[in-house]
Protein backbone atom coordinates (compact mmCIF):
# COMPACT_ATOMS: atom_id res chain seq x y z
CA UNK A 1 0.00 0.00 0.00
CA UNK A 2 2.89 2.50 0.34
CA UNK A 3 4.88 1.61 -1.83
CA UNK A 4 1.47 2.42 -4.48
CA UNK A 5 1.10 5.41 -2.10
CA UNK A 6 4.70 6.71 -3.56
CA UNK A 7 4.04 5.52 -6.98
CA UNK A 8 0.92 7.35 -7.42
CA UNK A 9 2.98 10.32 -5.92
CA UNK A 10 1.00 11.07 -2.52
CA UNK A 11 4.31 9.59 -0.75
CA UNK A 12 6.15 12.47 -2.22
CA UNK A 13 3.44 15.24 -1.62
CA UNK A 14 3.57 13.76 2.12
CA UNK A 15 7.06 13.97 2.03
CA UNK A 16 6.97 17.86 0.80
CA UNK A 17 4.57 19.11 3.33
CA UNK A 18 5.59 16.99 6.18
CA UNK A 19 9.33 18.62 5.80
CA UNK A 20 8.18 22.03 4.87
CA UNK A 21 5.98 21.75 8.52
CA UNK A 22 8.97 20.33 10.41
CA UNK A 23 11.24 22.47 9.22
CA UNK A 24 9.24 25.80 9.83
CA UNK A 25 7.91 24.93 13.27
CA UNK A 26 11.14 23.95 14.23
CA UNK A 27 12.50 27.33 13.64
CA UNK A 28 9.93 28.87 14.62
CA UNK A 29 9.72 27.10 17.81
CA UNK A 30 13.25 27.89 18.62
CA UNK A 31 13.17 31.34 18.64
CA UNK A 32 9.46 31.75 20.11
CA UNK A 33 11.80 30.18 22.88
CA UNK A 34 14.99 31.53 22.43
CA UNK A 35 13.87 35.14 22.24
CA UNK A 36 10.80 35.22 24.94
CA UNK A 37 13.54 36.07 28.04
CA UNK A 38 15.71 38.30 26.10
CA UNK A 39 16.86 41.89 28.39
CA UNK A 40 14.50 44.62 27.14
CA UNK A 41 17.76 46.50 26.92
CA UNK A 42 18.03 50.73 26.90
CA UNK A 43 17.07 51.51 23.55
CA UNK A 44 20.35 51.00 21.83
CA UNK A 45 19.28 50.34 18.60
CA UNK A 46 19.65 54.08 16.89
CA UNK A 47 23.61 53.68 18.33
CA UNK A 48 25.96 54.18 15.84
CA UNK A 49 28.27 51.19 16.02
CA UNK A 50 31.59 52.49 18.39
CA UNK A 51 34.13 51.88 16.09
CA UNK A 52 32.99 53.12 12.25
CA UNK A 53 34.51 52.11 9.38
CA UNK B 1 13.88 46.34 22.24
CA UNK B 2 10.52 45.48 24.44
CA UNK B 3 8.30 42.75 25.03
CA UNK B 4 5.65 44.20 22.24
CA UNK B 5 8.17 42.71 19.72
CA UNK B 6 7.87 39.61 21.21
CA UNK B 7 4.37 39.50 21.44
CA UNK B 8 4.20 40.84 17.97
CA UNK B 9 6.28 38.27 16.73
CA UNK B 10 4.98 35.84 18.27
CA UNK B 11 1.31 36.94 17.07
CA UNK B 12 2.11 37.03 13.15
CA UNK B 13 4.09 33.49 13.95
CA UNK B 14 1.25 31.84 15.42
CA UNK B 15 -1.29 33.64 12.80
CA UNK B 16 0.81 32.33 9.94
CA UNK B 17 1.12 29.01 11.02
CA UNK B 18 -3.05 28.69 11.25
CA UNK B 19 -3.05 30.59 7.86
CA UNK B 20 -0.62 28.27 6.43
CA UNK B 21 -2.67 25.11 7.86
CA UNK B 22 -5.61 26.17 5.92
CA UNK B 23 -3.89 26.87 2.90
CA UNK B 24 -2.23 23.53 3.00
CA UNK B 25 -5.57 21.47 4.23
CA UNK B 26 -7.29 22.92 1.07
CA UNK B 27 -4.24 22.18 -1.17
CA UNK B 28 -4.10 18.94 0.08
CA UNK B 29 -8.18 17.99 0.34
CA UNK B 30 -10.16 20.03 -1.58
CA UNK B 31 -8.35 21.37 -5.03
CA UNK B 32 -8.47 19.15 -7.67
CA UNK B 33 -6.10 17.36 -9.05
CA UNK B 34 -3.54 18.92 -11.25
CA UNK B 35 -4.31 18.28 -15.18
CA UNK B 36 -1.25 16.43 -16.17
CA UNK B 37 0.75 15.33 -12.98
CA UNK B 38 -2.58 14.16 -10.97
CA UNK B 39 -2.35 14.51 -7.11
CA UNK B 40 1.54 15.27 -7.07
CA UNK B 41 0.56 18.57 -8.30
CA UNK B 42 -0.62 19.29 -4.83
CA UNK B 43 3.42 19.88 -3.86
CA UNK B 44 2.41 23.08 -6.37
CA UNK B 45 0.67 24.97 -3.08
CA UNK B 46 3.35 24.62 -0.66
CA UNK B 47 6.25 24.64 -3.04
CA UNK B 48 5.15 27.97 -5.34
CA UNK B 49 4.33 30.02 -1.90
CA UNK B 50 8.07 28.97 -0.44
CA UNK B 51 9.71 29.79 -3.55
CA UNK B 52 8.19 33.62 -3.71
CA UNK B 53 8.50 34.02 -0.43
CA UNK B 54 12.21 33.23 -0.42
CA UNK B 55 12.23 35.89 -2.96
CA UNK B 56 10.65 38.52 -1.09
CA UNK B 57 12.28 38.22 2.07
CA UNK B 58 15.54 38.53 0.12
CA UNK B 59 14.21 41.87 -1.58
CA UNK B 60 13.30 43.17 2.25
CA UNK B 61 16.83 42.03 3.04
CA UNK B 62 17.72 44.15 -0.05
CA UNK B 63 16.12 47.05 1.16
CA UNK B 64 17.31 46.43 4.59
CA UNK B 65 21.05 46.19 3.83
CA UNK B 66 21.33 49.32 1.69
CA UNK B 67 19.16 51.16 4.64
CA UNK B 68 22.32 49.84 7.02
CA UNK B 69 25.03 50.69 4.49
CA UNK B 70 23.82 54.24 4.44
CA UNK B 71 23.11 54.56 7.95
CA UNK B 72 25.44 52.25 10.17
CA UNK B 73 22.45 51.73 12.86
CA UNK B 74 22.76 48.61 14.65
CA UNK B 75 19.06 47.39 14.28
CA UNK B 76 19.47 47.66 10.36
CA UNK B 77 22.27 45.78 10.85
CA UNK B 78 20.40 43.32 12.69
CA UNK B 79 17.31 43.32 10.67
CA UNK B 80 19.23 42.32 7.45
CA UNK B 81 20.38 39.41 9.51
CA UNK B 82 17.13 38.52 10.12
CA UNK B 83 15.74 39.23 7.17
CA UNK B 84 18.21 37.02 4.98
CA UNK B 85 18.43 34.27 7.81
CA UNK B 86 14.52 33.57 6.86
CA UNK B 87 14.68 33.59 3.68
CA UNK B 88 17.90 31.36 3.34
CA UNK B 89 15.68 29.06 5.08
CA UNK B 90 12.77 29.40 2.99
CA UNK B 91 15.23 28.94 -0.19
CA UNK B 92 17.28 25.98 1.25
CA UNK B 93 13.28 24.40 1.61
CA UNK B 94 12.20 25.10 -1.58
CA UNK B 95 15.45 23.13 -3.18
CA UNK B 96 14.07 20.30 -1.29
CA UNK B 97 10.69 20.23 -1.85
CA UNK B 98 11.76 20.92 -5.75
CA UNK B 99 13.98 18.19 -5.45
CA UNK B 100 10.80 15.79 -3.79
CA UNK B 101 8.73 17.16 -6.24
CA UNK B 102 10.91 16.68 -9.73
CA UNK B 103 11.38 13.11 -8.78
CA UNK B 104 8.01 11.76 -9.77
CA UNK B 105 7.94 14.46 -12.49
CA UNK B 106 10.86 14.39 -14.21
CA UNK B 107 12.17 10.87 -12.95
CA UNK B 108 15.22 12.59 -11.29
CA UNK B 109 16.12 14.51 -7.98
CA UNK B 110 17.98 16.62 -9.77
CA UNK B 111 18.92 18.23 -13.46
CA UNK B 112 21.08 21.11 -13.58
CA UNK B 113 17.95 23.32 -14.88
CA UNK B 114 18.68 26.85 -15.39
CA UNK B 115 15.74 27.45 -12.56
CA UNK B 116 17.25 24.73 -10.03
CA UNK B 117 20.80 25.83 -11.08
CA UNK B 118 20.32 29.66 -10.04
CA UNK B 119 18.39 28.78 -7.06
CA UNK B 120 20.78 26.59 -5.73
CA UNK B 121 23.39 29.55 -6.74
CA UNK B 122 20.69 31.74 -4.48
CA UNK B 123 20.95 29.43 -1.68
CA UNK B 124 24.88 29.69 -1.70
CA UNK B 125 24.72 33.54 -1.72
CA UNK B 126 22.84 33.99 1.18
CA UNK B 127 24.78 31.04 2.94
CA UNK B 128 28.09 33.15 1.97
CA UNK B 129 26.53 36.30 4.11
CA UNK B 130 25.88 34.42 7.26
CA UNK B 131 28.65 32.44 6.69
CA UNK B 132 30.65 36.30 6.92
CA UNK B 133 28.86 36.90 9.96
CA UNK B 134 30.25 34.29 11.90
CA UNK B 135 33.76 35.07 10.77
CA UNK B 136 34.11 38.11 11.33
CA UNK B 137 34.05 40.06 14.98
CA UNK B 138 34.68 43.70 14.54
CA UNK B 139 30.82 44.62 14.71
CA UNK B 140 31.18 47.49 11.87
CA UNK B 141 33.42 45.65 9.74
CA UNK B 142 30.71 42.68 10.05
CA UNK B 143 27.85 45.19 9.18
CA UNK B 144 29.38 46.44 6.15
CA UNK B 145 30.16 42.84 5.30
CA UNK B 146 26.47 41.66 5.96
CA UNK B 147 25.11 44.68 3.93
CA UNK B 148 27.63 44.40 0.92
CA UNK B 149 27.21 40.61 0.13
CA UNK B 150 23.58 41.00 0.53
CA UNK B 151 23.25 43.43 -1.88
CA UNK B 152 25.56 41.23 -4.35
CA UNK B 153 23.86 38.25 -3.23
CA UNK B 154 20.68 39.70 -4.47
CA UNK B 155 21.64 40.15 -7.75
CA UNK B 156 20.54 36.36 -8.41
CA UNK B 157 17.23 37.11 -7.69
CA UNK B 158 15.73 38.30 -10.16
CA UNK B 159 18.30 35.60 -12.58
CA UNK B 160 16.17 33.28 -10.67
CA UNK B 161 12.72 34.72 -11.53
CA UNK B 162 13.25 35.17 -14.95
CA UNK B 163 15.20 32.31 -15.81
CA UNK B 164 12.38 29.98 -17.06
CA UNK B 165 11.72 32.92 -19.55
CA UNK B 166 14.73 33.47 -20.50
CA UNK B 167 16.17 30.39 -21.37
CA UNK B 168 15.17 26.87 -22.13
CA UNK B 169 14.31 25.17 -18.67
CA UNK B 170 12.44 22.28 -17.81
CA UNK B 171 10.59 23.75 -14.92
CA UNK B 172 7.59 24.98 -15.28
CA UNK B 173 7.02 28.49 -17.01
CA UNK B 174 5.70 31.36 -14.42
CA UNK B 175 2.21 31.15 -13.34
CA UNK B 176 -0.07 34.13 -12.82
CA UNK B 177 -3.60 34.34 -11.82
CA UNK B 178 -4.44 34.07 -15.61
CA UNK B 179 -2.98 30.86 -16.17
CA UNK B 180 -4.15 29.14 -12.71
CA UNK B 181 -7.85 28.05 -12.26
CA UNK B 182 -9.60 29.67 -9.38
CA UNK B 183 -10.03 26.57 -7.25
CA UNK B 184 -6.10 26.22 -7.58
CA UNK B 185 -5.71 30.13 -6.96
CA UNK B 186 -7.13 30.13 -3.51
CA UNK B 187 -5.10 28.03 -2.08
CA UNK B 188 -2.24 28.80 -3.10
CA UNK B 189 -3.24 32.27 -2.41
CA UNK B 190 -3.88 31.31 1.18
CA UNK B 191 -0.69 29.32 1.64
CA UNK B 192 1.83 32.24 -0.08
CA UNK B 193 -0.37 34.68 3.18
CA UNK B 194 0.06 32.38 5.41
CA UNK B 195 3.77 31.72 4.44
CA UNK B 196 4.34 35.46 4.31
CA UNK B 197 2.95 36.19 7.82
CA UNK B 198 4.98 33.15 9.77
CA UNK B 199 8.10 34.45 7.98
CA UNK B 200 7.31 37.78 9.13
CA UNK B 201 6.70 36.91 12.67
CA UNK B 202 10.16 35.02 12.72
CA UNK B 203 11.97 37.63 11.14
CA UNK B 204 10.74 39.63 14.01
CA UNK B 205 11.59 36.99 16.92
CA UNK B 206 14.74 36.41 14.87
CA UNK B 207 15.70 40.39 14.92
CA UNK B 208 15.19 40.73 18.96
CA UNK B 209 17.70 37.79 19.78
CA UNK B 210 20.40 39.64 16.93
CA UNK B 211 19.74 42.73 18.68
CA UNK B 212 20.38 41.19 22.24
CA UNK B 213 23.08 39.88 21.23
CA UNK B 214 24.71 43.05 19.30
CA UNK B 215 23.70 44.99 22.63
CA UNK B 216 25.70 42.60 24.71
CA UNK B 217 28.51 42.61 22.84
CA UNK B 218 28.60 46.16 22.88
CA UNK B 219 28.36 46.24 26.41
CA UNK B 220 30.83 43.13 27.03
CA UNK B 221 33.98 44.25 29.31
CA UNK B 222 37.87 44.43 27.01
CA UNK B 223 38.74 41.16 25.82
CA UNK B 224 42.07 40.92 24.57
CA UNK B 225 41.06 40.83 20.66
CA UNK B 226 42.12 37.30 18.38
CA UNK B 227 41.93 37.85 14.82
CA UNK B 228 39.59 36.15 13.10
CA UNK B 229 40.76 35.03 9.29
CA UNK B 230 38.88 38.31 7.99
CA UNK B 231 40.57 40.93 11.01
CA UNK B 232 43.62 41.03 9.22
CA UNK B 233 45.32 44.61 10.43
CA UNK B 234 44.49 43.79 14.12
CA UNK B 235 47.85 44.77 15.54
CA UNK B 236 48.80 42.70 18.71
CA UNK B 237 50.09 44.26 21.64
CA UNK B 238 53.52 42.73 21.88
CA UNK B 239 54.85 43.61 25.30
Amino acid sequence: MIQGAIQGGWGFVWAVYASTWLVLLGYAGFLVFTSRGLSAAPEQSDAPDPGGV
Amino acid sequence: MTSRSYTLGLVFTLLGLMVMAVGHYQGLFVAPPEAMMGDVGRIFYVHVSTAINAMVFYLFAFVAAVVSLWGGRRAWDATTTALVEVGFVLNALLLVQGSLWARPTWGVYWTWDPRLTTSAVMAAAYFVVLLLRRLIDQPARRSMATAVATIIAFVDVPIVYFSVKWWNSLHQPMSSGKTIDSPMLVPLAISFAGTFLLGVGITVLRWRTETAHLASEAQAPDLPEVPTPLDFDIQHDRA
